[in-house]
């Protein structure tokens, strides 16, 4: 099993690759009750919010720029649940639909959450918000719920992949696992764009490898089982298949959840998140000091002017000499800053210590030149 | 055409092809540095040359070589070396703009690519080497006697942007290079720039043979174009972004392609990172990032996919780009030459352009040496408003700046790599 580190160079990768470059795993989790609900809200939203997805998302800070079009009206809805959630499972879904992106662009729900008091479930209709049309479809979870959600994942099973077969797809993972039971999520993780760039330099094969995988049992005797029968034997089938002789290598983890795949991740997130609200607000007051700096500066010019204006009105009265001399006053400077150094080459000022080791060479060229 | 009567490019005694060369690049009279200089090389003499920015200067050594180069080709016939290594590349295809019909070889030998390959180019003994100092003489030293020899005889030798080459820092690079090429009557040498600084009018003086030298011809020799407007913003130094900002959005600006320069790679980066949140289609070239994208945002700007091109002083020199109608000089360059070389991307070749300047509390001496070696006051920019500012940009600019130092913290720390540009259809 990797560690942290590496785990987290995949992710990223997610993160950073292109939609046509296609990503590390398709999965698709099928046991979705409200899935069909979340494909409502999505529609809603994006009826909604049309255009609005890609102009000036800093309010939205959190998002990724390379997302699709369609993925950033989704983000948007989760951008809002995650206002009434629990900033701990954003990452997770965040996660999720990175690795959701090939088969559509629908959100995950949260089934790995546990932080059930904080649980926050898509429901067209049920209106909780406070933050317009999208909050409209976000509504608390009942006991109910709740309870058969952590019962549902507390039967789930994760089991690991050493090592993929070369070039084997999600899909073909998914037919040859599925035969145990019913199967959620698979990610695989893909290998790294070096070693892909120098075999396809090389004339290799163009197709994406894989190097682990972890797939998600829905039940995890059937997890345990297949490990356990898979493990170490030849994929076998039919004798002229590509992976006839190849050889599956399959733990079971025990006391493994899905969620623990992408916590140091939600974590990281979080701290980032939290990193920027700070950040932003430092910004905000600075803007704040500049904007009151700007306008007592007006109000100082007007104050000038009208004065200009009064002693231009007094005319030849002698108090005009005294304003004068009060506005010579004031222009006076209040604060000298330091001026950057000005370099000028036409005189030979103190050169650096490199420049006098190299002073030598610089003579011996000079002289060469029109030798 | 008709009425032109000045002198022509066969009257300076250049051949048929090469004139005809000239008019493919829409090139048909010559300029005034390229009058003068021409026929001077032609007879063989050593020239020193001086013109404005964007007057001509490249075609004024080019088109001589390719004439005595056709006259007698051979082996490595010339030598050109350059500060930076997108200006190697520029010359470089001028070169074979220009040497089209004459079938002309030459091999471009700069940092950042491959040096086995360039080693083999070398060998193959090309017509025209066209390098930067630093590359060239790691070949001189590693790559074997086999790729040097060719260099040996070369007839000519042109340091182009001279006075940045003649500097302290390329002087051990330049010595290893200068030590392999020919020598005395041998070799002609060449040295161009559009700022000639009293150490490059020296060599005149100290040479035993007769230099030529052309220097700018105006008054107070200045290396300004006239259809260069230039001005200044006087602002404070945390709000440039947001003006900046403002400034490339304005409706007059909004389609113009602009250069800004900034005096450090980490500025650059961040500048880039902030437009590029702000929906402005920007690229962005200085030596923090890889050859292979240098190239690439330069291309990108050339072929106007990227409006706004962020730059340090690397592509300070030398650079044609046409439709550059705006500099904005984001840092003010501590020398003045400097910002010479940046305003001289735009107004090239008589077209107009204009230059701003970013003046911050810290920068006022720096405008002021600026304005006397330019030998011009500059005008206070009246088009970006205050209130403009604040209302609109101060915080989505700020937070974006923000954004993108968090960003490069995380991917100097390793944990993501750069986000990819994304494609467009």
């Amino acid at each position: 099993m990797g560690t942290d580190t590496q785990k987290r160079d995949w992710f990223s990768t997610e993160d950073s690759e292109d939609s046509d470059l296609g990503h590390g795993s398709g999965s698709e989790s099928e046991n979705e009750v409200k899935r069909s609900a979340v494909k409502k809200v999505v529609k809603e939203v994006k009826k909604s919010k049309p255009e609005k997805s890609r102009k000036r998302k800093v309010a939205a800070a959190s998002e990724d720029d390379d997302e699709d079009e369609e993925e950033k009206d989704v983000s948007r809805a989760k951008v809002a649940k995650r206002k009434t959630a629990a900033p701990v499972f954003e990452f997770g879904k965040r996660f999720e639909s990175s690795e959701d992106e090939d088969e559509d662009d629908d959100g995950d729900d949260d089934e790995q959450d546990e932080d059930s008091s904080d649980e926050v479930e898509h429901m067209p209709g049920a209106s909780s918000g406070t933050d317009g049309d999208v909050k409209d479809v976000l509504r608390r979870l009942s006991t109910k719920e709740l309870e058969d959600n952590r019962a549902r994942i507390e039967k789930t099973g994760v089991v690991y992949l050493s090592r993929i077969p070369p070039f084997m797809k999600p899909g073909k993972v998914r037919q040859i696992l599925s035969r145990f039971g019913e199967l959620d999520r698979i990610f695989l993780a893909p290998e790294d764009p070096k070693s892909y760039a120098r075999r396809v330099r090389f004339g290799g094969n163009k197709k994406r490898n894989f190097v682990e995988g972890w797939v998600e049992f829905k039940d995890k005797k059937k997890a345990k089982l297949c490990a356990s029968t898979l493990n170490g034997q030849i994929i076998g089938g039919n004798k002229r298949s590509y992976y006839y002789d190849d050889i599956l290598n399959i733990k079971y983890l025990p006391k493994f959840k899905w969620h623990n795949l992408t916590e140091q991740i939600a974590y990281e997130n979080q701290v980032r998140q939290a990193k920027l609200r700070a950040e932003i607000s430092q910004a905000t007051r600075e803007n704040k000091a500049y904007i009151r700096n700007v306008g007592r500066a007006k109000m100082i010019e007007n104050i000038k002017a009208k004065r200009a204006l009064k002693a231009e009105a007094a005319g030849a009265n002698e108090d005009a000499s005294t304003s004068k001399k009060q506005g010579e006053s004031e222009i006076e400077m209040r604060r000298n800053f330091r001026q950057r150094t000005v370099r000028d080459r036409t005189k030979s000022s103190e050169p650096s210590a490199r420049d006098k080791a190299n002073e030598a060479a610089m003579q011996r060229v000079l002289g060469s030149i029109f030798s | 055409m008709s009425a032109y009567k000045g002198p022509t490019f066969e009257s300076l005694g250049l051949s048929k092809p090469l004139v005809e060369a000239l008019g493919a690049m829409a090139i048909r009279r010559p300029s005034q540095i390229q009058i003068s200089c021409i026929p001077e090389i032609l007879k063989g003499h050593d020239c020193i040359g001086g013109a404005r920015t964007g007057s001509g200067k490249t075609v004024a050594f080019a088109a001589p070589i390719l004439q005595k180069f056709s006259e007698d080709p051979y082996g490595v016939f010339a030598l050109i070396l350059t500060p930076t290594r997108e200006l190697a590349l520029q010359i470089s295809e001028q070169f074979s703009a220009l040497g089209a019909s004459m079938n002309l070889k030459q091999a471009v030998v700069v940092g950042g690519m491959d040096m086995v390959a360039q080693g083999i180019a070398l060998q193959k003994r090309p017509h025209i080497v066209i390098a930067t100092p630093g590359r060239l003489a790691d070949h001189i030293q590693s790559s074997g006697e086999e790729a040097v020899a060719g260099l040996r005889r070369i007839k000519f030798l042109v340091l182009d942007e001279a006075d940045r080459l003649l500097t302290p820092g390329f002087a051990p690079d330049l010595e290893t290079c200068m030590g392999v090429t020919a020598k005395g009557r041998d070799r002609q040498t060449l040295l161009f720039t559009a700022t000639i600084t009293p150490s490059v009018l020296q060599l005149k003086d100290s040479s035993k043979h007769n230099v030529f030298l052309h220097e700018v011809e105006t008054n107070s020799k200045i290396s300004i174009p006239d259809t260069l407007t230039q001005s200044y913003i006087l602002l404070p130094s945390h709000v440039r972004e947001s003006y900046l900002v403002s400034l490339l959005s304005m409706p007059e600006n909004e389609k113009k392609s602009a250069i800004v320069f900034v005096n450090r790679t980490t500025t650059a980066d961040v500048l880039r990172r902030v437009l590029r949140a702000m929906e402005i289609r920007v690229t962005s070239l200085h030596s923090g990032i890889s050859q292979r994208e240098r190239i690439d945002s330069l291309n990108r700007f050339r072929a106007e996919a990227a409006r706004v091109l962020v730059a340090t002083d690397v592509a300070g020199r030398g650079l044609d780009i046409p439709q550059v109608q705006m500099v904005i000089n984001f840092d003010i360059p501590a020398d003045s030459d400097d910002y010479i070389h940046r305003v001289g991307r735009t107004a090239r070749a008589g077209r107009t352009g204009e230059s701003i300047s970013f003046v911050s509390e810290h920068d006022v001496s720096r405008i002021q040496a600026i304005e006397t070696r330019v030998g011009k006051q500059m005008d206070k920019y009246e088009g970006v408003r205050e209130s403009d500012v604040i209302k609109n940009w101060l915080q989505p600019v700020s937070n974006a700046r923000r954004e993108a130092l968090m960003d490069i913290e995380k991917e100097a720390a390793g944990l993501v790599g750069p986000k990819k540009r994304k494609r467009r259809a």
